[in-house]
């Protein structure tokens, strides 16, 4: 099975191509603010590196989340594109879920993803052996989160560039682990049925808007 | 040819199938009802809304329109003006459909989609007799109000004559249905109720009346209402709600009305046309044909569904370029600005006019 893989939750965007879960092409941007301008040209290159047409592909995966609002967007909407003009199928896949999945076997279990949630906080999330989450992913504060982890996950191998900043007892750094990477997303999306899917983005926090309670006017509650 | 438009540049998510005579097959366009409780648009969760239904919406295009992706020629999506982070999930979906299937894809300003939805035709609906060229356009929106003269269906072929200084005319709808509790949108409740009110029977600022300048303001009598509520009380029984409706609309639609008529007279055109959401407007509607007709000029008005946010006038006004073979695949990038030039600086003031 031949897969495109897109993600873009955090700073750095990929792009890989892979057949079934082996990695077959992978490209990577770090510019700034710029996934919606480089997500195209990355692609071109991945097929250009593997020989593969766009038509050869069977399915599509991209990251839900959690990350930047607006990158996962960008990232999610341009992968619903091509699947609906290539006419087939994607599967979402959670983005700390991917940087589980991208360690080499002989990294321990559990693993604590983290990445940087800005505005003071970090998004987590814990999986068990062979990948399974042991709870949902959460926006915990960076002064005392990794603590709280640690306690409720002893032994854990914490993953992620920020673990040695927030000074995880035990961490471990790869390319594609450090970072929400495609490359874990196409080992999660080779094996997994349409149906579980994740469909919607993953966004932990909420829109920060407060509802302004206003009293509706006798005419209108009528109408309504 | 036909193209497909997208559309969700504010809090509607729209796909339409348009043919390159402006004939509609599909146009579907969904609301975001999301907002209401917060009184005004919230970016974040426009942005969320429509990347939920921006799939569905483009499928149920197609379906209605009953084409397949193969039969389209080119993508039309809406770039500028209008929310960044909403703009980018319809021109990430079109940048993503164009490179699957190897389509021409290219950017549209929404102003220029509105001002060119009166050549709009439904199935549905009556053959419309469409404008003829030059004329003078009042667009008013919840984003803009500005005076146009159009020459051509291009951005180039677009100039602006005069614009609000503040608020869009659409904008103090909403700020005023807002003050007396009638929810978001404010315009099509404002409409609904004014038609029972007495216009005069509540003294209001009039907005800007100077006879000789096309530009707006529209802050004074959005103030003016406010205050009479701070003085009053929201109205407690429904003439009175009615009664403060159908003041405030009076007084907005008179200034719409006599400076498009202004605007024709010193373009000496002989066609005028409405637009954007408040075009909408049943008051505004009739006033502006009657004061046409007195000024010997023809007015011709969008149907209500081409007024409000839609994908159709997008596909329609990326017709042009596409069928000169551009493609904005390369260079798609999204702004909060128009990219018509503007004569009227917002917050310049009430001037002698
Ligand atoms: N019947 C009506 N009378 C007056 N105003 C109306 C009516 N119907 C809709 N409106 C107003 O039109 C606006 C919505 O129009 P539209 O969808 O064209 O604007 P927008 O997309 O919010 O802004 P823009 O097009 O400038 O980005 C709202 O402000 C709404 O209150
Ligand atoms: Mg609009």
């Amino acid at each position: 099975m031949r897969l495109l893989c897109i993600e873009t939750s955090s700073r750095r965007g990929s792009v890989v191509l892979a057949e079934g879960t082996r990695l077959v092409a992978r490209a990577t941007h770090s510019e700034l603010n710029a996934h919606a301008e480089r997500l195209r040209a990355l692609l071109d290159q991945v097929l250009a590196e593997a020989g593969w047409s766009k038509h050869q592909l069977d399915r599509l995966g991209v990251g839900m989340g959690p990350g930047s609002f607006t990158g996962l967007r960008v990232g999610i909407a341009f992968a619903q594109g091509i699947a609906l003009g290539l006419d087939r199928p994607w599967i979402g896949a959670g983005s700390l879920e991917a940087m589980a999945a991208a360690c080499p076997a002989e990294v321990g279990w559990p693993r604590v993803a983290l990445l940087d949630a800005r505005r003071d906080e970090i998004f987590a999330q814990a999986f068990a052996g062979a990948g399974r989450p042991e709870g949902i992913a959460e926006a915990l504060p960076r002064a005392s989160g990794l603590a709280s982890l640690a306690e409720r996950y002893p032994g854990a191998v914490f993953l992620g560039e920020i673990g040695p900043a927030l000074g995880a007892p035990s961490v471990f750094r790869s390319e594609t682990s450090d970072l929400p990477d495609a490359a874990g997303i196409a080992v999660l999306v080779a094996g997994r049925d349409p149906a579980d899917s994740v469909r919607e983005p993953l966004y932990v926090r909420d829109s920060g808007a407060t509802p302004q309670n206003l009293p509706p006017s006798p005419i209108v509650r009528r109408a309504g | 040819m036909l193209v497909l438009g997208l559309e969700t540049s504010c809090d509607e998510t729209g796909a339409a199938i348009v043919d390159d005579t402006g004939r509609v097959l599909a146009d579907v366009v969904q609301s975001q009802v999301v907002h209401t409780e917060f009184g005004g648009i919230v970016p974040e969760l426009a942005s969320r809304d429509h990347l939920k239904n921006g799939g569905p919406v483009l499928h149920q295009a197609l379906a209605l329109a009953n084409v397949s992706l193969a039969d389209i020629d080119g993508i039309a999506v809406t770039c500028r003006p209008g929310l960044s982070g909403a703009l980018l999930v319809g021109v990430q979906l079109a940048r993503g459909l164009a490179w699957a299937s190897e389509k021409p894809v290219v950017g549209v300003d929404h102003l220029v989609g509105h001002l060119l939805a009166v050549f709009l035709s439904y199935p549905d609906l009556a053959p419309a007799d469409p404008p003829k060229l030059p004329f003078v356009a009042l667009l008013a929106s919840g984003g803009h109000t500005a005076l146009y003269r159009v020459d051509g269906f291009e951005l180039s072929a677009v100039r602006e004559l005069g614009a609000t200084r503040d608020d869009a005319a659409g904008e103090a709808f909403d700020k005023v249905a807002k003050a007396l509790g009638l929810g978001y949108p404010g315009g099509p409740v404002i409409d609904r109720l004014a038609k029972e009110g007495n216009p005069d029977a509540i003294p209001l600022a009039r907005p800007m009346s100077g006879k000789h300048t096309l530009e707006f303001s529209f802050s004074g009598i959005k103030t003016s209402v406010a205050r009479w509520v701070e003085a009053h009380g929201r109205p407690g029984d429904d003439q009175t709600l009615r009664d403060v409706c159908a003041s405030f609309q009076r007084r907005v639609v008179d200034t719409l009305v006599k400076k498009l008529v202004l605007a024709a007279r010193q373009e000496r055109v002989e066609t005028v046309v409405i637009a954007g959401g408040v075009a909408a407007n049943r008051e505004l509607r009739e006033r502006a044909h009657a004061a046409a007709t007195k000024a010997g000029l023809r007015l011709v008005v969008p149907p209500f569904r081409a007024c409000t946010d839609n994908a159709a006038m997008i596909a329609f006004a990326g017709l042009t370029r596409l069928r000169r073979g551009e493609d904005d695949s390369d260079a798609l990038s999204v702004s909060p600005k128009t990219a018509l030039a503007t004569v009227t600086r917002k917050g310049s003031g009430r001037r002698a006019g």
